[in-house]
């Protein structure tokens, strides 16, 4: 397949997921923010606010796409109508990439607006890998796949998550967008110990790095992206920044969303967190 | 459980107010002190979450006038499934201006409110304008370049961000009176007819219309040509038409048109 692999503009350093609210100051006063992720499902409208709002930053920052709408694991037929909007995103965004998770969304027609999780049997890897090569065929470009913060796992799993996340990493060329959050929540959710997850996934493959915050909710940690990073994420992160270090980094935070002065110092205190740890491993 | 089988079972425990089906829980590995249960629980208070969410920006007026916490318990109860059919959170809410007036059917304490079906119809409408195509520039050269024949038979283009609505009730007060500051109320009896138009990319006006201005709206929407729009006016209302229609290109209500 001709995917555009030769063309990936390297992206550096510690990006800031855009939040409509932020978007007027940031566009007054110009942050020195190194890029930008949007949610892509947020910028799909044909026009509006939240059209301009991608285009405007796009015109000032690089940008990346992630979406949570392309149910890449789902049963259901892939949405073409869906594919290319968002392939008409990327390009008037000149996106430096298009990222999607690891899961379902939608059953029947039926969408939850959530990610949730597949089994790692070769079934779902065999389905999830064609639906990816369908995907990366038609926006012409290798894309890149997130792991997911999963409250369930299955019984009669074939696969380990990094056994399954090297697989399919293998049949369809994907990159893989590593979240440091899930992999810690899904790690306290069901007794694991994370670094056997991060020492199995096939790092060559990390094209981008999440690091988001999380709740306590009736026993169970949710992804809720909703305040800073912990220190046991950042912990984690620091722990195996060495494996990519040069891969691009980026603050995720959604809801009670802080202004943006707040927002940009949590970023800056990631990045100084990565260069410290680097320096620390370099030496 | 096959995947199309376990897709089905999780996408219904997670999104209908349902128990988890049997099959689903004991495909779900125990670990640790958290039951299966409580696991879908997760999911579903997500799932019902993000749909309040979206709920919340679509009717923000319907939301301040019940009390949010009246809006919020009104949606648990009333809804039966946390659930859209698009992937497009954006298009989740049309059916909340029907849920009100059912509602209102059966709960006493909202029949003092007989106008929220009415003004969950205006949010909709401004919620759904705020998503479509930005609006081109009638192009005046090229209609000025038609033989004066055809430009009599061109009909003319509403732009896709403007809605006509006629409410029984002055909702539209309602509506003005929970914008920010600055806006101007309109008078206070109802009004024969709204237009709700995006201006530019972000600014949403609620204007009212006169019973012979909303028709000519209509007319132009279901595709009368600038002859039959002037013949039916008659001859001592077809100039104030033109000016009309001057006036509504000027403003963007009307973005094109088309020769036939």
């Amino acid at each position: 397949m001709l995917f555009r692999t030769g063309d990936y503009r390297a992206l550096r350093g510690t990006g800031v997921g855009l939040r409509g609210p932020h978007v007027p100051q940031i566009l007054r006063e110009r942050p020195p923010v190194p890029w930008f992720e949007l949610l892509t499902d947020n910028h799909l409208a044909p026009g509006g606010a939240l059209r301009f709002q991608a285009e405007a930053i796009a015109a000032h920052y690089p940008v990346t796409l992630h979406g949570v709408g392309m149910s890449l694991g789902g049963v259901d037929p892939l949405d073409w109508d869906y594919i290319e909007r968002v392939r008409d995103l990327a390009q008037r965004t000149e996106a430096r990439y298009i990222s999607e998770h690891l899961a379902f969304t939608a059953h029947a027609a039926v969408h939850s607006h959530d990610l949730l999780p597949l089994p790692w049997t070769e079934e779902a890897l065999q389905h999830v890998a064609d639906r990816i090569d369908r995907v990366q065929a038609y926006l012409g470009e290798r894309i890149l796949i997130e792991n997911i913060s999963a409250y369930i796992e299955y019984r009669d799993a074939e696969f380990n998550e990094g056994e399954f996340l090297t697989e399919l990493c293998a049949a369809t060329d994907c990159g893989l967008l590593l979240d440091i959050n899930n992999v810690y929540v899904n790690a306290v959710n069901n007794a694991h110990d994370p670094l056997h997850l991060l020492d199995s996934i096939p790092w060559q493959r990390v094209q981008e790095i999440h690091l988001a915050g999380h709740d306590a909710r009736g026993g169970i940690l949710i992804d809720t992206h909703g305040g800073c990073v912990s220190d046991a994420v950042i912990e984690l992160f620091e722990c195996v920044i060495d494996r990519a270090p040069s891969v691009p980094v980026l603050l995720e935070w959604d809801v009670q969303l802080p202004t943006w002065s707040i927002l940009w110092t949590e970023a800056q205190r990631l990045e100084t967190s990565r260069l410290h740890a680097l320096g620390r491993k370099a030496a | 459980m096959n995947l199309a089988g376990l897709q089905a079972s999780l996408v219904a425990a997670v999104t209908a107010r349902d128990a988890a089906s049997d099959p689903l829980l004991n495909s779900i590995q125990a670990r640790g002190s958290i039951c299966a249960n409580d696991r879908i629980a997760a999911y579903c208070a997500n799932v019902s979450g993000a749909h309040l969410n979206a709920l919340d920006q679509v009717y923000p007026v319907i939301r301040e006038v019940l009390g949010a916490r009246y809006w919020r318990q009104l949606l648990h109860e009333e809804i039966e499934a946390f659930a859209s059919t698009t992937a497009d959170l954006h298009a989740y809410g049309e059916f909340i201006p029907e849920m009100l007036q059912a509602a209102q059917q059966r709960r006493p304490e909202l029949q003092a409110f007989p106008y929220l079906g009415e003004l969950a119809t205006l949010e909709w409408h401004v919620h759904c304008i705020r998503f479509t195509s930005d609006a081109s520039h009638f192009d005046w050269k090229a209609f000025a370049a038609l033989r004066s024949d055809l430009q009599s038979l061109a009909t003319l283009t509403l732009s896709s961000a403007l809605r006509v609505f006629r409410p029984g009730y002055p909702v539209d007060v309602i509506w003005h009176a929970h914008q920010a500051a600055g806006e101007t109320a309109p008078e206070s009896g109802p009004a024969a007819a709204c237009c709700i138009h995006r201006v530019n990319r972000f600014d949403i006006t609620v204007t009212r219309l006169s019973h012979a201005n909303a028709s000519l709206l209509m007319a132009i929407d279901s595709g009368s040509n600038l002859g039959t729009l002037a013949q039916d006016a008659g001859l001592t209302q077809s100039e104030a038409i033109i000016r009309q229609l001057y006036e509504w290109i000027q403003r963007r209500w009307i973005v094109d048109f088309e020769a036939r």
